[in-house]
């Protein structure tokens, strides 16, 4: 690595990589959001030096990859079946952090009761769920969260409520159980929401770390090769499909359900919030 | 010292005398008692039983306490296990030692616990106790096994070695020492650059030499080959000058050996094989007694399944006759009147005879 | 590690390792004063990649969007006109704006 000119007194911002990769190299696709919100976990977890306790489950999705690259003590798991897995880990090994990585696919229609009895059962345990509404693995294909008007392969002229039915909206479904603690939707369509989504998961660590219960946080992922379109199209398409029906923001915080309006409010005071940042700084449209 | 014990209850407290600690299962007759005693006796012993929410989900937990090197078992009725066919394939091919139980509605799940009812080239050791005092005894093994071989074990029990009572002795079984679990996760290499990876994929961590799926699957393969030249366990008796040979397993094969000692008694000229390990099946005892024999009989409370095996064993040495059948109670849970010393009887005798096979009985309780 | 290109202005720099770029372009919408463009030549994937004009804050905002690690993001702290740039942008993101990036510390004292 060439460094900068040695002339000026620098001083590095962030990390290039997460610590807790063993390989900058990975195989997904231009334009992914997926390795966005793996920075987002593998940096809270080293942040928050939980790093020597920490535990992987994966399910299997274009995420998978990772099982190899992450330098986390792992199990692979089933499509579907990573709550299950993750439960008997801790159930074993309580005092180490678990946490599963399963996307739309595996999560909410493969294993959809796995997520939801391992919730109910208020596992110690953070499950993430890595969200771009559409198969990526297979090619691009209807999920269970595709929302409605959304094209895939399976649902050329997009999703159709009458012959394809509606999306889950599994962050919410969740957030009305009982034994789920805290539960948050982030998103990485900007350097803003990836942060806010690092924050997410910092919560949610923290949380388990003090027994505090099930904790959900999902992310949603530009899937530009899924979706068939330009991946600098990414983050637009998302928030304006995926974004308007699974909103973003924390929708469970201390055991208390925040409403879909008061998300909204949220998102809309920061996203001004963040007007003004940018204002401040002189800089251009970063919304 | 022995004491009396219904059959479920002496596996749960073998299981835990061989160091289980994990158990997940989901209600189902007739294994639904195995999994109560595991509920109340696990936790006394510092263990976790979950009644988990569903198969798929009872296997995948157990599979997660495997991952974290704790002895880890499972259950269900042949039924349910149907479900967790997918994860078996796979815990296999993750090399992880699963014990299962399967308390099965009869002898129909052969196919299923020896065939494998899920994907793939997988195969995993199949222990069938006669009796309650023999599941005590295999439960145990089977714990070892597992762990001496990374590979699945099932248990092949049925509604009589849930549900009978017997005096048994749980006193720990004393085995060689098994290889360190040094692939275990436990989270204290997170970030250390040495991390670790239990999976059945075949793909070991970024930067350390990765087998391949293809080489991972020929090296499961080669385990199983070991298993099978070393691990077969059969019971034979009155083979050295039987004119025919009846092959029977589990209780049933209790109730031929017993039948066949009875008219060995009068002269007959019959010897039994009795399978213990349904796979690795012994073929060569199976062979051996055959080449000697004038005729094969196969009695199992089913279709006929094991038969498959019987032929492949004999290989054309001596005609094989299915002299069982498909026998249950009224709910089709439990045991039918087949299972019963006159019928075995019977039957042996009309194939030794060569008349033909008594009509199957029927039971009377009908719906 | 291959080619990288660095640019270096009043309030803060970027190097960015081409090598591993898969030319997704989402650091160039992302980035705030715009001084990203893409090559013309390709990289050894295949793939244009990203360059940096000079105007660049350290605002971290490619570093964060980038699926593929290439970033490596510096400031200089004590040039004046950090303030009102890049400082100034950060210090009310603290508000969890969802708009701005954490700033970690220097490496060294970030790691263990």
């Amino acid at each position: 690595m060439v460094q900068p000119p040695a002339n000026v007194e620098l001083r590095q911002v962030g990390h290039k990589l997460p610590e807790l990769l063993l390989t900058q190299e990975h195989h997904m696709c231009p334009g992914c959001g997926e390795p966005l919100a793996l920075r987002g976990y593998l940096e809270a977890i080293s942040e928050l030096g939980l790093a020597s306790r920490a535990i992987a489950v994966a399910g299997i999705g274009c995420y998978t990859s990772f099982s190899m690259t992450m330098d986390i003590d792992l199990v692979q798991a089933l499509h579907g079946r990573a709550p299950s897995v993750a439960t008997g880990v801790k159930r074993m090994r309580p005092d180490s952090i678990v946490f599963t990585i399963q996307g739309d696919g595996d999560m909410v229609n493969e294993g959809l009761q796995e997520v939801l009895h391992t919730a109910a059962r208020g596992e110690n345990v953070t499950c993430i769920l890595l969200n771009n509404g559409v198969f990526g693995e297979t090619g691009g294909h209807m999920t269970s969260t595709t929302v409605l008007g959304q094209r895939t392969k399976s649902s050329l002229d997009g999703r159709d409520a009458e012959y394809h039915g509606y999306p889950i909206l599994i962050g919410d479904l969740i957030a009305q159980l009982q034994g789920a603690v805290y539960v948050a939707r982030g998103s990485v369509h900007n350097a803003g929401a990836v942060a806010r989504t690092k924050r997410m998961f910092k919560r949610a660590f923290e949380i388990q770390d003090r027994g505090g219960g099930f904790t959900f946080v999902e992310v949603l992922t530009m899937c530009p090769t899924g979706w068939f379109i330009p991946t600098l199209d990414g983050p637009e398409y998302m928030t304006e499909t995926l974004g308007e029906v699974h909103i973003m923001g924390e929708l469970k915080v201390d055991g208390v359900v925040r409403s879909t309006e008061e998300l909204r409010a949220e998102n809309l005071r920061k996203s001004a919030e963040v007007e003004q940042a940018l204002a401040r700084g002189g800089i251009d449209d970063h919304g | 010292m022995k004491q009396l014990m219904e059959g479920s209850e002496a596996m749960a407290e073998a299981a835990i005398a061989a160091g289980c600690r994990f158990f997940a299962g989901y209600p189902m007759t007739p294994f639904t008692e195995l999994h109560e005693h595991f509920a109340r006796l696990l936790p006394e012993s510092g263990g976790v039983c979950i009644n988990a929410e569903s198969e798929l989900e009872a296997v995948g937990m157990s599979w997660g306490a495997l991952a974290t090197g704790a002895r880890a078992a499972t259950g269900s009725t042949g039924q349910g296990l149907s479900l967790m066919q997918e994860s078996f394939s796979e815990i296999t091919l993750a090399e992880l030692p699963l014990v299962i139980f399967n308390m099965a509605r009869g002898q129909q799940d052969y196919f299923q616990s020896t065939r494998g009812g899920g994907h793939g080239d997988y195969r995993h050791i199949v222990l069938a106790p006669m009796d309650i005092g023999e599941a005590v005894e295999h439960t145990q093994l089977a714990f070892h096994l597992a762990d001496t071989w990374r590979t699945p074990v099932l248990i092949y029990g049925d509604y009589l070695l849930a549900h009978v009572q017997e005096a048994v002795d749980v006193t720990p079984i004393a085995f060689p020492p098994v290889p360190a679990k040094e692939w275990a996760v436990d989270g204290s290499l997170t970030g250390t650059g040495r991390s670790r990876i239990v999976s059945p994929l075949g793909f070991d961590k970024h930067g350390r030499p990765s087998e391949g799926i293809e080489n991972h699957l020929r090296a499961i393969i080669a385990n199983q080959e070991r298993i099978a030249a070393e691990e077969v366990r059969v019971e034979t008796g009155y083979l050295d000058d039987a004119e025919t040979v009846i092959v029977a397993f589990g209780p049933p094969g209790k109730f031929v050996r017993y039948v066949v000692a009875a008219l060995r008694a009068e002269g007959q000229k019959i010897g039994y094989v009795r399978p213990i390990t349904l796979w690795p099946f012994p073929y060569d005892a199976v062979a051996d007694a055959a080449e000697r024999a004038d005729r094969v009989g196969v009695f199992e409370m089913c279709a006929g399944q094991m038969i498959d095996d019987v032929r492949l064993g004999v290989l054309g040495r001596a005609p094989v006759t299915f002299i069982g059948g498909i026998s249950t109670d009224g709910s089709g849970f439990g045991v039918g009147p087949l299972l019963d010393v006159e019928h075995i009887r019977a039957r042996i005798l009309a194939l030794h005879r060569g008349e033909p096979l008594p009509p199957l009985p029927h039971n009377q309780r009908q719906f | 590690m291959g080619d990288v290109r660095s640019g270096l202005d009043m309030s803060g720099t970027v190097t960015i390792d081409v090598d591993v770029c898969k030319g997704c372009e989402l650091c160039i919408g992302a980035c705030p004063p715009r001084v990203l463009t893409m090559s013309e030549p390709v990289n050894r994937l295949g793939y244009r990649y990203p360059e940096l004009a000079s105007g660049c804050t350290g605002c971290a905002a490619c570093q964060l969007i980038c699926p593929d690690f290439v970033f490596e993001v510096f400031r200089s702290p004590r040039d004046p006109s950090n303030k009102s740039g890049a400082e100034g942008a950060r210090a009310s993101s603290r508000s969890d704006s969802g708009a701005w990036p954490e700033r970690p510390g220097p490496q060294g004292q970030e790691r263990k």
